[in-house]
């Protein structure tokens, strides 16, 4: 039993472990630059020919939320200790408070956000400002998409895709989108929902998957960033090498943002053929009635 | 001590993670990481719920009353990778020790920061300053 604790302990580091394991983590891959490209380095091109469908296209299917050198980052039914090297505390001096506060300046000062037209910019503040009350992640509700990130396993058909997405604090989440090029039907886009309508199509090597008819309940990420319920998201999945897949997410919502947001991440193969996504518990909010400091 | 200083990384994770969904609250927020009341409590629930498991116990008051208390602690994926979830860790009717930070609201609300066991062994949930590893 001891050794069962200590190696736990180890474990729950490797859940923090650097800035970079966090993202591989809970946001699977590195993100990726506007001004770079995946050859620029060998980290990010990888290696291998790209498997194929019976039908020629690249097989997307895998667990794509390893670390860049194949290896699990420790999945939900993953043994705990993998690597103690990793278990690196990123915030100062090793404090939970610290390490918060590190965590929304880097938040709020980040390159990577839509830009909002100046109309907007007292809403969101005050959405942000509000975030325990008003964010409705905080509440246990789906972060939807495009907030719920790259997907960290995909199953493929010759007819469709299913991603899935995973959050250590919330829940399991998965999409199953046709991929035979067909439209939208219009009575889908009257829904108003969460994921929203999604149809995939190819174009070359690159699946193309088209989401519409939003509701406008989720929002982009953290920070009172609201959209409208005319949302618009383009995924591209591109499998370029065996072990990478770049994962490009397009969101335009003309009423409120001055420009399509534009996210581009690479994603790593999870070579562990054990690995898996394991049941997460309920989400049940309880600490929204005690918060006495507005801070997320 | 390397070993503490994992765990704290892991709950500040669990706590304040920088995640596509966003931090669930500061620890701040709620409760006073400035200080720790030790507690000794009968475990009557283990909670495994997202975004924190929850521990309900029995706490005995000045007065020799038994009161409902509920202590946070983190997400059920990161105590099951801890391997410390596990019914044999958390015993119901068991009498545990714990050094608390408490609620701002005055409720009986606590934030676990070390959770003892009966044979002494001891899980630290806490801050640098609290485990004795401040710089």
């Amino acid at each position: 039993m001891k050794r069962k604790l200590c190696s736990g302990w180890l474990a729950l580091g490797l859940l923090a472990a650097t800035p970079s394991l966090v993202q591989a983590q809970f946001a699977a891959g590195v993100p990726l630059r506007p001004d770079q490209k995946v050859s620029d380095s060998p980290m990010l091109a990888g290696a291998g020919a790209v498997p194929r469908l019976a039908d020629g296209k690249p097989e997307l299917s895998g667990m794509w939320n390893g670390l860049p050198d194949g290896r699990d980052p420790g999945g939900d039914n993953t043994p705990a200790g993998a690597d103690p090297a990793l278990a690196v505390f990123p915030s100062r001096h090793g404090d939970i408070t610290l390490g918060e506060q590190d965590n929304r300046l880097m938040r709020k000062t980040s390159d990577d956000l839509p830009q909002y037209k100046p109309q907007y910019w007292d809403k969101i503040n005050q959405l942000d400002m509000d975030s325990i009350k008003s964010d409705p992640a905080f509440a246990c509700v789906t972060p939807g998409v495009p907030r719920m990130g790259a997907p960290v396993k995909i199953v493929q058909t010759p007819k469709e895709i299913i991603l899935f997405n995973t959050f250590i604090l919330a829940a399991n989440w998965f999409r199953i989108i046709p991929t035979t090029g067909r439209d939208h039907h219009p009575e889908d886009l009257l829904v108003g929902s969460y994921y929203g309508d999604g149809v995939g199509r190819w174009e070359g090597d690159t699946l193309v998957l088209d989401s519409q008819g939003f509701n406008d309940v989720t929002w982009l990420g953290s920070g009172g960033l609201f959209h409208t319920a005319d949302l618009h998201v383009v995924e591209r999945l591109t499998r370029y090498a065996h072990n990478r897949l770049l994962y490009e997410v397009t969101v335009e919502d003309p009423e409120i943002l001055t420009q399509p947001w534009v996210r581009r991440r690479v994603l790593f193969l999870n070579l562990n053929p054990d690995a898996t996504i394991g049941e997460l518990p309920p989400c049940s909010e309880r600490d929204a009635d005690h918060i006495k400091i507005n801070l997320r | 001590m390397n070993k503490y200083r994992s765990l704290m990384a892991g709950v500040a994770l669990m706590l304040a993670a920088a995640a596509p969904v966003g931090a669930h609250h500061a620890v701040n927020a709620q409760f006073d990481p400035d200080k720790f009341i030790e507690m000794t409590g009968v475990l009557r629930k283990f909670e495994l719920i997202n975004p924190h498991s929850y521990m309900h116990m029995d706490v005995k008051n000045e007065k020799g009353e038994y009161e409902e208390w509920a202590f946070e602690s983190g997400a059920p994926a990161a105590l099951r990778h801890a391997g410390i979830a596990s019914k044999d860790a958390f015993k119901i009717g068991e009498t545990y020790k714990m050094k608390v930070s408490p609620s701002r609201d005055g409720s009986h609300i606590g934030l676990i920061v070390v959770w003892e066991l009966p044979d002494g062994r001891k899980i630290g949930f806490g801050t640098a300053k609290e485990l004795g590893l401040e710089k």
